[in-house]
């Protein structure tokens, strides 16, 4: 890993008796774009707040661009950026206002900037709108256009696509792609696996305040074997056909198909084998070992710890 | 600092509800004018206009309307989100009450200051000029009476300071900006009936809103004054520190 933008060591947070964030370590390269992804009430959003300041840790420690949070606030948080769930603004003040509320808070800002950001998420037309009158979507792309306001070295998304249409969806992925380009580290929670499936080179994935897998994403999805998805009129007899077979894992029946673990490219001997035994194929589809499915593996795992 | 100053004056130029209260202002310096009217009487001048509402005003209008700005600035803005959004700037938690606090002290002394024009304004417009002051039976010169005025109104903004500190410390512990009104407000009025009905006024902040009593009284002993002000100073100082220090501490999960 090259030059490490975020270091976050032993963190631990109670709120009251009940242990939120427990022994979380973590390291962010810079330029990457990390995800971190969690269940409902994992501890992503706690973490994010603890990264940035605003909740305090009962222990453990924080280093942002080298600078410790605790001890040197003010220079760690520089050049941090941030959305933290829906993004909260002033309504009764324009975009260009609310924006400006931050750029006065950091010296070497220019006014300039904020028609940058605003220009660059597409809001430039409706700069001198009142907040209170944006969309859901449009108030993501200001976070996104105040985190980028005082040229941040990392930007925490807390679910960036929660309650975005499609369209919202695709405006806000092409936004991170544009930020990678430009070398900015991206730090985005979600629950949407597929999402941070598309845009992540890194990940960590937390459950009840613990950190359960971390790893480079192509590495975590390698697996040696495969999922293909069968459809047939004939599924109690597929089933049954594919009972004693040496390279099938596991076989289970969804409500139309079957579901099939199989030995990493034998799929091309699963279909001649069906075929031969006079089983009606209507489609035989691989599905893609995907980040959900590797969560859901994982959380069974844990469950049944 | 001087940044987060700033951004408060933005937020609260841009709140309708700010110019609601100004017209308020404006027709609680008309009313004495409405009292002429109904009770014909013609002692009032341009030149002791401004004092003629200055005691309800003092006691009053500005420690209420000091529940609500703060109610709106510190709960209200934790509340909605946005605290949150300054505390993650390159700026401490001690800079963000403090600036808070400044700007009420700016903004005291600009409505103290707004409130003396208005007086000065109607008074004179409604009355002209006049001859000589006269206060509480005593008569002074038109110079000491601008004097006294003028010292009475923008003293005033101190133990209205030391007031919304106070509120301050309330509105850092309270979980809802109705909870922070009803609260600041609660005791407010309560300390108003104590001071009517006990002796213990001195030890009460709001004792010390209706500044000309103690102006008038530092021409006859300058102790009580000195003593007010060590007492102001005090009360804002203990409240100010209570608050940094549970804002400091305070995890912020909206
Ligand atoms: N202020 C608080 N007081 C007590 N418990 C809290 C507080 N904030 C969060 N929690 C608890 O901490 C846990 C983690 O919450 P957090 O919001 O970090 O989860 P999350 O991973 O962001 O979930 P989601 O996907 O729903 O956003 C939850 O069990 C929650 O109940
Ligand atoms: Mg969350």
């Amino acid at each position: 890993m090259g030059e490490c933008l975020l270091e976050i060591s032993q963190l631990g947070k109670t709120f009251g008796k009940h242990k939120v964030l427990h022994n979380v370590n973590l390291k962010v390269a810079k330029g990457e774009v990390f995800g971190f992804l969690g269940p409902n009430g994992a501890g992503k959003t706690t973490l994010i707040r603890v990264v940035l300041g605003l909740i305090r840790p009962d222990c453990g420690s924080i280093l942002i661009n080298g600078f410790n949070l605790q001890t040197n606030f003010r220079r760690a948080i520089e050049h941090v950026g941030a959305v933290v769930e829906t993004p909260k603004f002033y309504p009764q003040l324009t975009a260009y206002q609310n924006l400006l509320l931050v750029k006065n808070l950091h010296r070497s800002l220019h006014k300039n900037r904020i028609g940058e950001v605003l220009e660059l998420t597409g809001l430039i037309a409706r700069a001198h709108d009142k907040v209170g009158t944006f969309s859901l979507g449009m108030k993501q792309r200001l976070g996104i256009a105040r985190a980028l306001l005082n040229y941040p070295k990392i930007i925490f998304l807390d679910e960036p696509m929660n309650g975005l249409d499609p369209q919202g969806i695709i405006e806000v992925r092409s936004l991170i792609h544009h930020l990678r380009q430009q070398g900015i580290t991206l730090f985005i929670t979600s629950h949407l696996l597929h999402e941070v499936e598309q845009v992540c080179d890194r990940i960590a994935i937390i459950k009840n305040g613990t950190i359960i897998a971390q790893g480079n994403l192509t590495d975590l999805l390698r697996s040696d074997c495969e999922v293909v998805e069968i459809y047939t009129k004939d599924i109690l007899e597929t089933y049954n056909a594919l009972a004693g077979v040496a390279f099938v894992h596991k076989c289970t029946i969804n409500q139309s198909s079957l579901l099939v673990e199989l030995d990493k490219g034998s799929t091309e001997h699963l279909i001649p084998f069906l075929v031969r035994r006079n089983l009606h194929l209507q489609y035989v589809i691989l599905r893609k070992y995907s980040l959900e499915d590797f969560f859901m593996q994982l959380a069974s795992k844990e469950g049944n710890l | 600092m001087i940044g987060l100053i700033k951004n408060e004056w933005l937020k609260l130029l841009n709140n309708k509800k700010f110019y609601w209260f100004l017209l308020l202002l404006l027709i609680i310096y008309l009313f004495p004018v409405l009292m002429t009217l109904v009770v014909r009487m013609n002692t009032l001048n341009g030149q002791v206009y401004p004092l003629t509402v200055f005691g309800v005003i003092t006691s009053f209008v500005m420690p209420l309307f000091l529940i609500v700005l703060i109610a709106e600035i510190v709960t209200e803005d934790y509340l909605s989100g946005n605290l949150s959004h300054t505390i993650i700037q390159p700026v401490t938690r001690w800079q963000i009450i403090t600036a808070k606090v400044l700007f009420v002290f700016l903004l005291l002394i600009t409505l103290m200051l707004f409130c003396l024009l208005l007086g000065y304004g109607i008074g004179c417009f409604i009355f002209g000029w006049g001859t000589d002051f006269m206060l509480r039976g005593a008569s002074y010169t038109s110079l000491t009476g601008v004097k006294l005025t003028i010292i009475s109104y923008l003293s005033a903004s101190l133990p209205l300071l030391a007031f919304g500190l106070f509120v301050t410390f309330i509105a850092v512990i309270v979980q809802s900006g109705a909870a922070a009104v009803g609260i600041s407000a609660g005791i407010l009025f309560f300390s108003i009936m104590l001071e009517l009905l006990t002796e213990i006024g001195p030890f009460l902040i709001n004792n010390y809103f209706n500044t000309l009593p103690f102006i008038l009284g530092a021409f006859v002993n300058p102790m009580t004054l000195i003593s007010s002000i060590v007492f102001i100073s005090c009360f804002g100082l203990l409240f100010y520190f209570l608050t940094l220090v549970i804002f400091i501490r305070k995890d912020m999960v909206l």
